[in-house]
């Protein structure tokens, strides 16, 4: 999703008020509110999972498998008798971390590259761009599955996979942003004044280019969920007894009309989780936007 | 126009190179040894050195790079370890299959999305364009192989109206095929439809401000043949756009919605190679992916270009 | 509110005719839902169970086994053994062509078991005794051995005994999967990899009129929710591979029966003993069997349709020792085992555990189980060419459940995984004791002398656990309840003479 640029600033003197002019064009946004509520929410239940769960997530109880939801399990028990409500809630923590950490791999990786790059120009920036442009050719999701088989399944080597996997999106981005903001009169006046060129690319040029990179990580964000969520449901994320939604959804499938609740709470989760990061980033796109 | 196409096509090259370059890479980055996985579980030492010296494990990475690119370059992508057959037939038998997936589902997302996307410019900061927002958020936020397995057990499971699964070719049976079909292409077009209604209510809305729109409006013509034809019209350039480049996006997308209806599509068989480590069989689709990646982008030139009546008027 | 009801009612009107126009399946015809993707349609290289379930609709063998491992004839209508046991005969049946009409004769016999001792062939270890193979009148082989093999009549009665056409061979070589053609009743006609195989009846096959379908059609359909649902909607006629938790719902449909099989198989934990570490102490390795509760595995994870046991072979089975009972599940004895072996609680352990959604469903029950009996058991779930390399590699403590799928005969269940030199004994087990029992039960050719040995060996691993033996399968097959006829081989694999669809 390409963002259009924002009036770049250059003075950090300006940046409260800006923030705050913001903040508000943010709370105006009901949409993006809702978004954020929903974001805070599973934050909390991630966080406190221990205090919210109603049992412990990887207790098996054999006597109780497959029981359909009732007051003692509001989302009912899975194939091994454990309270699937308590493994949504703890699921949370998987998801909300991978989503965060594989969106940092990426932005840690693509940003400085894409900046790097735009900065530079010439032949330097062409052969970067070709290669990325290659990387972007490449599906992302069959790139996620073929580094997670690599690395083997596990939940960080999964945050691994994604991250990895769409660090070109952020080379990109960023690279855009640095080539508009680079011909900047500021960035000449900088220049001029004898500005080192390190202290140009991180103060001037990624400060510029942050906020369009933000809204690009929330929506990442929301991505990143999901792929997180397909790779655990081919086996290649989170790894039992712990629980993920994805992995949930993966045991749920072989008990689909045995147990569809098993089935159906989990995907709930990564939907509404989904559907917060997604509302944020566009509450933030819209609130960057100087056109409205 | 000629010269611009050359232009693009010249520059497709490296990409291609690079894709290529990238997707050999990844024979390197699986795990496991591919010559146990041939020899199996029993297989003794020797054979495994056998097997490495016959499939070329041990040669340098360059090497075995060219003997692979010129392979391919005849249109040889290797014997599967497993089955046996030839990855390209194999691989050729199962395009039209993903293909047709995707034409389903391109279809289903252009029928909802542009239709609501437009409704929603119109009536711009109503309920319904709240509705639709919200409806194409939800779109894109749904995961679609969770959406595949919910269809599945509502319309299979619960209802029986529906196959589960499977996939039967057009030209055998044709009303068994649209009924197979139904599923998986809403599951894999829901996100794009989504996508495809936000991008036609911003490029409608981008329209619909300019001037001769509102000199159209103006000069009375009926508010319909405004939308249609003024509005409509030029907002398509962005849309075709989109949807061409999506269209690579929905051959990545297929690959879990294959997975979840059991479709025998590119789709399955590159996470089936993954598992079973056939290396070449990944290759080979993550290879053909990339190219058809490239080769939508440069179909999107193109039909930009050709959509585009000032752009043409300019170069001509 | 009016208009949503007639909304309503006309999404149902479609559903209705949707699913009238389902389509109607030709009674002639059989459609065969297989849970995985068969690998490669040739003995040679055949190493999968599911490959096998294919060429067994597909061919005869040379022989045959009953459910009581008895051994019938095949394409070798008898057979005799010389004095010595060195040299066995094979007469062959008459007039019997190959599906693309070349003849059916001795040579074609010689021909493919050479073939399946070449370096490469899977089958290589499974004939490594034959010493020659002479084609002495069309219809008489003759198998020299090396030694006396009480074993080899259950191999030609397995994938070694299935033959195919010269003429293909020499054309294809070791492509010959891709389009097989044996003595059989039904021939190949097209596979789409990982959707289908089809085969059609063979008219020139001499036993056809056994036979009512005219056309076989496999569908391969890995997600076992989704192969029910298709056979539930009458997309199917028979499935395999029925996850058992699902058979009591199975069993309430009056459209479909369940037909559950019995073949030797067994299910262990493989413990590495060649690795430093708890394991190799024998006290832990008991300590975990009492941390161990079989049968709430098999009730839990299995909803009981599985059978228990701690042997190779299942309890009810007359190879069993009957001295060596399934012990109970004793958590106090296990930590008493730990105190004894001077470790603390909780002893750590990995299982490496295959990815698929049952034995990951077995694992987390150890896993359990371990718990409050000293052990504080992790899983490391990988797909199976990971586990390939690691176990290749010794890299791993304990691994499971894994184990041989089926068998025709003991000695498979037995020598691989605990012979020294056996090609699946990946717990690096060195017994001399053991070594020379089952070196015993291949050259014993008296079958009571042979039961004695084996149940001999099989005390011994009761009592040294290098692997341990958790349960049976019994692979269940779900049909619609017009199938008639249902029966399979020994080694459990569907044969299709006399089953018909009214």
């Amino acid at each position: 999703m390409s963002i259009s640029v924002s009036a770049p600033t250059a003075a950090s003197d300006k940046a409260p008020s800006q923030f705050a002019w913001l903040a508000r064009r943010f709370i105006r946004n009901r949409a993006a509110l809702f978004g954020l509520v929903i974001v805070g929410l599973f934050v909390i239940l991630a966080v406190f999972a221990p205090l919210i769960a109603p049992f412990d997530p990887i207790k098996t109880n054999w006597s109780m498998i497959r029981k359909a939801p009732s007051a003692l399990h509001w989302f009912g028990t899975d194939e091994l008798g454990r309270d699937v409500l308590s493994r949504v809630i703890y699921g949370a923590r998987a998801s909300l971390m991978a989503g965060v950490v594989s969106v940092l791999i990426a932005f840690t990786i693509g940003v400085p590259i894409g900046i790097v790059s735009g900065y530079i120009g010439g032949i330097f920036d062409t052969v970067v761009m070709r290669i990325i442009d290659a990387f972007l050719a490449i599906p992302f999701l069959i790139m996620a599955i073929a580094l997670a088989a690599f690395l083997g399944p596990s939940l960080t080597n999964a945050m691994i996979a994604i991250g990895i996997s769409s660090a070109p999106i952020f080379a990109r981005l960023a690279r855009g942003q640095t080539l508009v903001i680079k011909v900047e009169e500021y960035i000449e006046a900088a220049y001029s004044l004898g500005v080192r060129p390190m202290t140009i690319l991180v103060k001037y040029i990624f400060v510029n280019a942050f906020p369009p990179l933000l809204v690009q990580s929330t929506l990442a964000i929301a991505t990143a969920i999901i792929a997180e969520a397909a790779l655990a449901f081919l086996g290649l994320g989170q790894q039992p007894p712990d629980a993920s939604w994805g992995s949930m959804l993966n045991a749920g499938r072989s008990s689909l009309s045995l147990a569809p609740w098993m089935s159906i709470y989990p995907g709930i989760a990564i939907f509404l989780t989904v559907l917060g990061f997604n509302l944020l980033g566009d509450g933030l796109h819209d609130a960057l936007d100087p056109k409205d | 126009m000629f010269g611009f196409l050359v232009q693009r096509v010249l520059a497709a090259i490296p990409t291609l190179f690079i894709i290529s370059l990238i997707v050999f890479s990844l024979q390197q980055l699986l795990p496991g040894d591919p010559a146990l996985v041939i020899g199996g579980g029993e297989a003794s030492p020797e054979m495994l050195a056998q097997i490495r010296e016959q499939y070329g494990f041990n040669d340098p990475f360059l090497v075995q790079y060219w003997h692979w690119i010129t392979n391919v370059m005849q249109g040889d992508f290797g014997v599967s370890f497993r089955t046996r057959e030839e990855i390209g037939p194999m691989l050729a038998a199962k395009i039209p299959v993903t293909l047709t997936l995707a034409t389903a589902a391109m279809l289903v997302s252009l029928v909802i999305g542009i239709p609501a996307g437009i409704l929603a410019a119109i009536w711009r900061g109503r309920g319904w364009d709240h509705a639709v927002t919200v409806a194409a958020l939800s779109g894109i936020s749904i995961p679609n192989f969770w959406l595949g397995i919910m269809m599945i057990l509502l319309f299979a499971v619960h209802l029986g109206w529906l196959p589960a699964s499977g996939y039967v070719s057009f030209f055998d049976d044709p009303i068994q095929s649209i009924r197979t079909l139904i599923m998986p292409a809403i599951v894999l077009g829901a996100g794009l439809a989504a996508a495809m209604m936000r991008h036609t209510r911003s490029a409608m809305l981008t329209v619909m401000r300019q001037d001769y729109v509102r000199t159209a409006r103006a000069k009375g013509v009926a508010e319909k043949t405004v939308i249609l034809k003024h509005a409509f019209l030029n907002a398509q350039i962005p849309i075709i756009t989109l949807a061409t480049l999506q269209f690579g996006t929905l051959l990545a997308g297929a690959v879990l919605t294959e997975q979840v209806f059991s479709i025998p599509g590119v789709g399955k068989m590159v996470v089936d190679a993954v598992f079973n480590r056939e290396y070449q069989a990944v290759q080979a689709v993550t290879l053909l992916s990339g190219a058809a990646f490239v080769l939508m982008s440069l179909l999107a030139d193109v039909l930009y270009f050709v959509a585009n009546p000032k752009l043409r008027t300019k170069t001509l | 509110m009016k208009r949503t009801t007639s909304y309503l009612r006309s999404a149902a009107l479609i559903g209705v005719l949707a699913a009238s126009f389902g389509s109607v399946a030709n009674a002639a015809d059989l459609r065969f839902a297989l849970a995985d993707d068969p690998d490669a349609l040739d003995t040679k290289s055949n190493r999968a169970q599911t490959g096998l379930t294919v060429l067994t609709v597909m061919c005869d063998r040379l022989m045959w086994t009953d459910s009581k491992l008895t051994i019938l004839p095949g394409l070798a209508k008898s057979w005799s053994w010389s004095d010595d046991g060195k040299e066995l005969t094979l007469d062959l049946i008459e007039g019997a062509k190959f599906q693309d009409g070349t003849p059916f004769d001795a040579e074609a016999v010689k021909i493919n078991i050479e073939r399946n001792k070449e370096k490469g062939s899977q089958r290589a270890d499974d004939i490594s005794t034959v010493a020659s193979v002479e084609a002495v009148s069309p219809t008489k082989v003759l198998i020299k051995v090396s030694e006396p093999s009480a074993q080899l009549l259950s191999k030609l009665a397995d994938r070694v005994g299935i033959v195919f056409s010269p003429t293909v061979i020499k054309e294809l070589g070791d492509n010959l999967g891709r389009a097989p053609v044996c003595v059989g009743p039904y021939k190949f006609v097209e596979r789409v990899a990982q959707d289908r195989i089809v085969l059609e009846k063979d008219a020139n096959y001499y036993d056809a009129a056994k036979y009512a379908f005219d056309k076989v059609t496999f569908r391969i359909i890995p997600d076992d929710a989704v192969r029910l649902a298709n056979l539930q909607s009458g997309e199917l006629d028979l499935m395999e591979k029925l996850d058992p938790s699902n058979a009591a719902t199975v069993a309430e449909d009056k459209n479909l029966q369940i037909i559950p099989m019995t073949v030797l198989n067994n299910q262990t934990v493989v413990l590495n003993l060649n690795r430093e570490g708890p394991m190799k102490d024998p006290k832990v390795r008991e300590a975990l069997e009492m941390a161990l509760d079989r049968q709430a595995i098999v009730d839990v994870a299995f909803a009981g349709q599985y059978q228990a046991g701690n042997q190779f072979v299942a309890p009810d089975s007359p190879f069993y020792n009957a001295d060596f009972p399934i012990p109970a599940r004793d958590p106090e004895k296990a930590k008493a085992l730990i105190a004894e072996a001077g470790l603390q609680e909780p002893v750590p352990l990995k299982i490496l555990v295959p990815n698929r959604p049952l034995s990951v469903r077995v694992g987390e029950m150890m896993q359990a189980m371990g718990t409050n009996a000293g052990f504080a058991i992790t899983l490391d779930v990988v797909d199976f060419a990971t586990t390939l390399k690691l176990t290749d590699e010794g890299n791993f403590e304990s691994w499971g459940p894994i184990g041989p799928q089926f068998a025709n005969d003991l000695d498979t269940v037995a020598y691989p995984v605990l012979h020294s030199t056996g090609g699946r004994n990946l717990s690096r087990y060195k017994s001399p004791e053991m070594d020379k029992l089952l070196e015993a039960t291949r050259t014993a050719t008296d079958p009571a002398k042979r039961m004695e040995l084996f149940k001999e060996a099989s005390a011994l691993a009761v009592k040294d656990r290098p692997v341990l033996y958790l349960y049976h399968q019994k692979p269940l097959f779900v049909a619609t309840s017009k199938l008639k006829g249902f029966h399979a081989t020994g080694d459990g694999f569907v044969k299709l003479d006399g089953m018909t669809i009214d």
